[in-house]
């Protein structure tokens, strides 16, 4: 992807008659790991599933976006319980021909995780560290984690974070969705506050402790309650 | 690494380098961890390491071979000079919270004495 921004603006969605997002908009132009905090229900999950071109059923525009150069993290299992992880990185490969598949089946095998087994016998942490490793070793320019680091035990957490560290360049953007803030408030620069259908302006973390004293988790805490 | 959560991370960082190299744990010369390696045992984003360094460099305390990577001033005089700026800056701080407290000159050295008797003590 050409150095131009990420991001997209005036962006409404509604489900039926319930307003999720009433115009929201956001730009990033740089690479770096930037959070997209919110409540639950605030609109996390519908703003990535826009932006990633999975669903474009919407209003607004995005910044010109090549999809194919976007991974998505979700949260729902995405591969037919009856397939084997191996071949579902082989299926995944087919669709992300940058993906490194190596570094895919060595991290599984740290982690234990037999790339012979069915998905099915995957427990749900360990579906979760897949598709995360998909994501981020997908080659992709954007990468978006919705909820990487939610119900996972501390190894599975810090195993997610190293990654992070390690895959991040400079031609990278992660944009990483939680309400946990906490669990990734220093690997982030900066992140965006969603609320009532609508994103924050951009906050810079350093800034943010710098001027105000607080710490992110509690500086976020106030935004989201303000009126 | 713990963090305070009301300290900026890059500041935190800043002063455990600091610390490493004024103790003598990063010896002058000596070869310190790449951005990314650091960042990783930190639990960090690369991009706060970056700006540590940076910082560092800027102060002098480390130097950057555009082959090899960073290293420590390898001038102990340097150092040792830094060291004592640091050292002094810190004193000031400390003692002016102390001051707070009403305690006087005489007082000071009279802390600092017992308290390095109590954790001898310990020992």
């Amino acid at each position: 992807m050409e150095k131009n921004k990420f991001g997209g603006y005036s962006i409404c969605k509604k489900y039926g008659r319930k307003v999720v997002l009433d115009g929201a908009g956001f730009s990033l132009e740089r690479s770096g790991i930037v959070g997209i905090f919110g409540l639950n229900g605030s609109g996390k999950t519908t703003l990535l599933r826009l932006l990633c071109g999975l669903d474009g059923n919407f209003q607004g525009w995005l910044y010109k976006t090549d999809f194919e150069d976007v991974a998505y993290m979700a949260v729902e299992n995405e591969f037919p319980i009856e397939m084997r992880v191996k071949d579902c990185i082989n299926f995944y490969a087919r669709f992300m021909p940058n993906a490194d598949t190596d570094k895919i089946f060595s991290a599984l095998a740290e982690a234990n995780i037999s790339t012979r087994s069915f998905v099915r016998a995957l427990s749900s942490g360990m579906r979760q560290y897949f598709k995360f490793l998909l994501t981020v070793h997908s080659g992709a320019s954007v990468c978006l984690f919705d909820e990487p680091t939610s119900n996972l035990d501390v190894n599975l957490r810090e195993k997610i974070a190293q990654t992070l560290i390690r895959e991040m360049d400079e031609d990278r953007i992660f944009i990483i969705t939680t309400h946990e803030i906490k669990e990734i408030e220093r690997l982030i620069e900066g992140f965006f506050i969603l609320k009532n259908g609508k994103l924050s302006p951009y906050y810079d973390c350093e800034e943010i402790v710098e001027s105000t004293g607080k710490s992110v988790v509690e500086f976020y805490k106030e935004k989201v309650n303000e009126k | 690494m713990e963090f305070k959560s009301n300290e900026t991370i890059a500041s935190q960082i800043t002063s455990y380098v600091k610390k490493e190299i004024f103790g003598g744990r990063y010896a002058p010369g000596q070869k310190i961890l790449p951005i990314r390696e650091f960042a990783a045992f930190c639990r960090v984003n690369p991009n706060t390491v970056a700006k540590v360094y940076a910082q560092l460099e800027e102060e002098g305390l480390i130097y950057t071979d555009s082959t090899l990577g960073k290293f420590v001033n390898p001038n102990p005089e340097v150092i040792a000079r830094k060291r004592r700026v640091f050292l002094e800056s810190q004193m000031k701080e400390f003692r002016a919270e102390l001051k707070k407290c009403g305690v006087d000159e005489e007082e000071f050295i009279l802390l600092a004495k017992q308290s390095k008797e109590d954790s001898n003590g310990k020992k």
